[in-house]
């Protein structure tokens, strides 16, 4: 499902972000990416999202070559992948339906399938009751929420969440990772970048410790180091 | 993609619109000036070109032949001026044709002033391709032993190949510079709306929205200034124009009438306006939405 092998990324301005790391992570696990700030977590991250391609080595994402991988392949390879940012970016003038409605509508599905699907991801995240509340009337949680339920919208294989819960307090956070778990139960690969020590420890998931752009440890059943 | 989808995207480019108000009636009102200047500049070129019939008679080069000049001097003489690639049309004048024109001028009292039919030259009435050569041509053909003399109004084509270039370039060049200026404005809206979608765009990328999908909302914003810009400047433009044309219209007394000069047709005239302006306008407003997003927007 994910592949790094021999993946070094050097920006332009000379920073080498990762150094030499192969990593695989088979379909339907759930995996902790952690390491302090500058370890090259987020630089990974956007590897996998295809913001970043590697300077060195090669990367494969749900079968596809994100090297080889062609312009206007990129779109249909996105939508094999639900992502979770940590500011959440939930649109303000939207209400948390249209937020998710807004996922469907732009990979083309139609209506009839969007007035089906969308209560169903809202009750999924458990936010059923407040479909038509808008982002300011949403709490940090309930947020991340409905931004969970924008990135599973178009029932991606794999589900990639960039610090989901670094703008979140420590319970609000437990919901949103048990929520992660239950979507990684449905079958969804999920990748969660984060340096949130009690989350990490609670799953008892894979961790795979990064530092100064290399792994450093890497277990199945890991706790925060 | 549906309808509704259209529909949608545009609707969107519209809300875009509306939030960044005051770059976007600077944009319109950028291509309402361009599209002002360009049109005005483009109505009196096209009443100079509508007019070249009127003023062909003072473009004409006239090439009197010595009397003794025989039919084989004026056959040749035909031919090198038709194989002549600067002439566009020459028109033989026989001495009799020139005596019955001059006649039907003085009322037939040619006779009487006992002026007869050989009073006047033969000649050749030659019109140019380009009339920046006349000097060239009238110094070739002067040189000629059958040729008595030749003459042209040196004014009109003083003024045709000075004023109307002259026209044409400051239009040129003025509407040249405006365009730009149109361009790098409705560039900069559509860059501020990118801005204030920035989010927007970059969960549309991440969701999986193609290119184009991106896009089209910030080109069809652009297109949608060019188009309003177009629309007001027709109005303006057209306006003016049929001010000028009932002027002119009316004036059948005057010395505009004397002239002999002529405005182009009303609807015409204004439906070609109307289709240039619709057209430069919007290619105006894609151009800077192209120029806009073509960094930013990559998936």
């Amino acid at each position: 499902m994910i592949i790094f092998k021999d993946v070094t990324k050097v920006y332009k301005n000379g920073t080498e972000a990762i150094k030499n790391i192969s990593i695989a992570i088979p379909k339907g696990q759930f995996t902790f990416i952690i390491g302090p700030s500058g370890s090259g977590k987020s630089t990974l991250v956007k590897m996998i999202m295809r913001e970043e391609v590697p300077t060195y080595g090669e990367v494969f994402i749900n079968g596809y070559d994100m090297l080889g991988i062609k312009r206007h392949q990129i779109p249909t390879f996105r939508r094999s992948i639900g992502v979770v940012f940590q500011d959440i970016k939930l649109l303000p003038n939207k209400t948390a339906f249209e937020n998710v409605e807004f996922a469907l509508q732009i990979t083309g599905v139609n209506r009839r399938d969007i007035n089906k699907l969308v209560p169903h991801l809202l009750k999924i995240v458990g936010l059923s009751q407040r479909a038509n509340a808008y982002p300011d009337e949403l709490s940090g949680g309930e947020q991340q929420r409905v931004a969970l339920a924008r990135a599973i919208a178009n029932g991606p294989d794999l589900l990639v969440a960039d610090e989901p819960t670094g703008n979140l307090d420590p319970r609000t956070s437990i919901g949103i990772i048990e929520l992660l778990g239950r979507i990684n139960k449905m079958g969804t690969t999920v990748v969660v970048a984060t340096h949130d020590s009690t989350i990490v420890n609670r799953m008892k998931k894979r961790v795979i410790v990064l530092d100064e752009g290399q792994v450093v440890d890497d277990q199945m059943k890991g706790q925060y180091i | 993609m549906s309808i509704a989808n259209g529909a949608r995207i545009v609707k969107e480019s519209f809300t875009n619109m509306s939030r960044n108000r005051v770059l976007t009636v600077t944009s319109i009102f950028t291509v309402f000036i361009t599209l002002l200047i360009i049109g005005i500049f483009g109505l009196f070129l096209l009443n100079i070109s509508y007019n070249a019939t009127a003023l062909d008679e003072l473009l004409d080069v006239k090439i009197f032949l010595v009397p003794e000049a025989d039919v084989y001097t004026i056959n040749d003489l035909n031919e090198t001026l038709n194989r002549d690639e600067k002439i566009n049309k020459v028109e033989y004048i026989s001495q009799e044709q020139a005596y019955e024109a001059t006649k039907e001028l003085f009322d037939d009292d040619m006779e009487s002033l006992g002026l007869g039919a050989d009073f006047l030259p033969a000649s050749f009435v030659i019109t140019l391709k380009d009339y920046d050569q006349v000097d060239y041509v009238v110094d070739i053909y002067r040189q000629y032993p059958s040729v008595y003399k030749v003459t042209y109004h040196k004014e009109s084509f003083d003024f045709t190949s000075n004023y109307s270039k002259w026209i044409k370039n400051i239009s040129g060049v003025l509407g040249g510079i405006l365009a730009i200026l149109a361009v790098l404005l409705i560039s900069n809206t559509i860059r501020l709306t990118l801005y204030s979608r920035k989010d927007e765009v970059i969960i549309m990328k991440f969701i999986g929205a193609t290119e184009g999908r991106i896009k089209i909302p910030f080109i069809i914003e652009g297109g949608l200034i060019g188009f309003f810009g177009a629309i007001i400047s027709f109005i303006v433009t057209g306006f003016v124009y049929v001010r000028v044309y009932n002027m002119f219209m009316n004036s059948s007394g005057d010395e505009l009438f004397l002239t002999g000069l002529k405005i182009a047709p009303l609807q015409e005239t204004l439906l070609m306006v109307f289709v240039g302006f619709i057209v430069l306008g919007v290619t105006l407003g894609v151009a800077g939405s192209l120029f806009a997003i073509r960094k930013h927007l990559r998936v």
